[in-house]
């Protein structure tokens, strides 16, 4: 304590017993550094880059637009191995603020007195616009894997938060029963797993399995097709309903074409690891 | 028909046993060992009331450990 209302300590520091300073000092943890690969619809993978320096150490993450905290730490999910923090960190933002989004991330590594200074990290939302919206199932680095998909439900929205008009707007009884959309999958096992099932009525317990897929087909599409979508639907959020699925990483691409032979949108990778849960991305 | 629980029938789950083996199957549902055969057999086998194909019964061996 240097001073006590404003008047300097040092004069009285060690006189009967008293000490302005206690000497607590400790080791402050280094700040981690960040590698975050962001989604177009909200929500990233973060990876501090030197988690090994850091040994055991515990994290927290959060992110902010302004003030306002839309991703609070305990809603970010923390790998670990071994009952160690890895230092990769997912979560999911489905906040309808606009504005740049702050990630703000402390590490503390067991032993260390002191927490890290923070390191920041922002991002922006941004929208999916393709006449070919096509989801993939991948691993963690966006590389494609036969883990297969398992599409209970998936409706594509206008607005943020599952709000606005949903796409497919009817509840699906075949890959073309709704005029202007075709739904297609790179593989599928059987009729009772069509692709349309992923958007037939959503209380339904049918879905879209793919079954055997190999990881080159392992994919499921919707396409805008023309006249009806001659303007193609600006696309802000998501919901994705998983049933036994065993990919826990899909990945959104868009094309106008149809190839996807390199000419296609990267729209993120998204973290869905439950094999029967309901992600709301963006 | 015996029904076990509210999801599945004694047939379903006998259709699922057969195509996968009582071993692998106990131990999933014990929570023991994970089969993803056991949970590709009890979901192709309650869509279709425990009538497994023999395309079912192929593709079901491949996932078995």
């Amino acid at each position: 304590m240097a001073e006590i209302s404003g008047v300097p300590t040092a004069d009285i520091d060690n006189v009967d017993g008293f000490y302005t300073t206690q000497g607590g000092s400790g080791t402050a943890t280094t700040t981690p550094t960040l590698s975050v690969a962001t989604t177009t619809l909200g929500g990233a993978t973060v990876t501090v880059s030197n988690a090994g320096s850091l040994g055991n150490a515990n994290y927290t993450c959060q992110v902010d637009i302004g003030g306002t905290t839309v991703v609070a730490n305990t809603a970010v999910t923390k790998s670990t191995s071994s009952g160690t923090y890895t230092g990769v960190m997912t979560f999911s933002e489905a906040s309808s603020l606009t504005g740049t989004r702050t990630i703000r991330v402390k590490a503390q590594t067991f032993g260390d007195f002191i927490q890290s200074a923070e390191a920041t990290s922002t991002y922006e939302k941004g929208t999916i616009q393709s006449r070919y919206l096509r989801i993939r199932g991948v691993t963690s680095t966006g590389a494609d894997t036969s883990s297969r998909l398992g599409i209970r439900n998936i409706r594509f929205y206008t607005a943020a938060s599952q709000s606005g008009t949903s796409y497919p707007t009817t509840n699906l009884t075949s890959n073309t029963s709704e005029t202007g959309i075709v739904i297609s999958a790179g593989h599928t096992y059987s009729s009772t797993y069509a692709p349309w099932k992923a958007c037939d009525s959503p209380s339904n317990n049918t879905f879209y399995w793919a079954l055997g897929a190999s990881a080159a087909n392992n994919w499921w599409q919707l396409q805008f097709t023309t006249p009806t979508y001659n303007t193609i639907p600006i696309i802000k959020s998501i919901v994705y309903t998983t049933s036994n699925q065993e990919a826990n990483y899909i990945k959104i691409t868009g094309s106008d074409t149809g190839a996807f032979a390199g000419e296609e949108t990267d729209y993120g990778v998204y973290y869905v690891p439950s094999a029967s849960a309901t992600y709301n991305l963006g | 028909m015996m029904k076990i629980s509210n999801e599945f029938t004694q047939y379903q789950i006998d259709a699922a046993v057969s195509a996968t083996s009582p071993t692998c199957f106990i131990k999933h549902v014990l929570d023991v060992e994970y089969c993803d055969a056991v949970v590709v057999a009890m979901q192709l086998s309650y869509d279709q009331d425990g009538n497994l194909s023999a395309d079912d019964l192929a593709y079901i061996t491949t996932l078995m450990p």
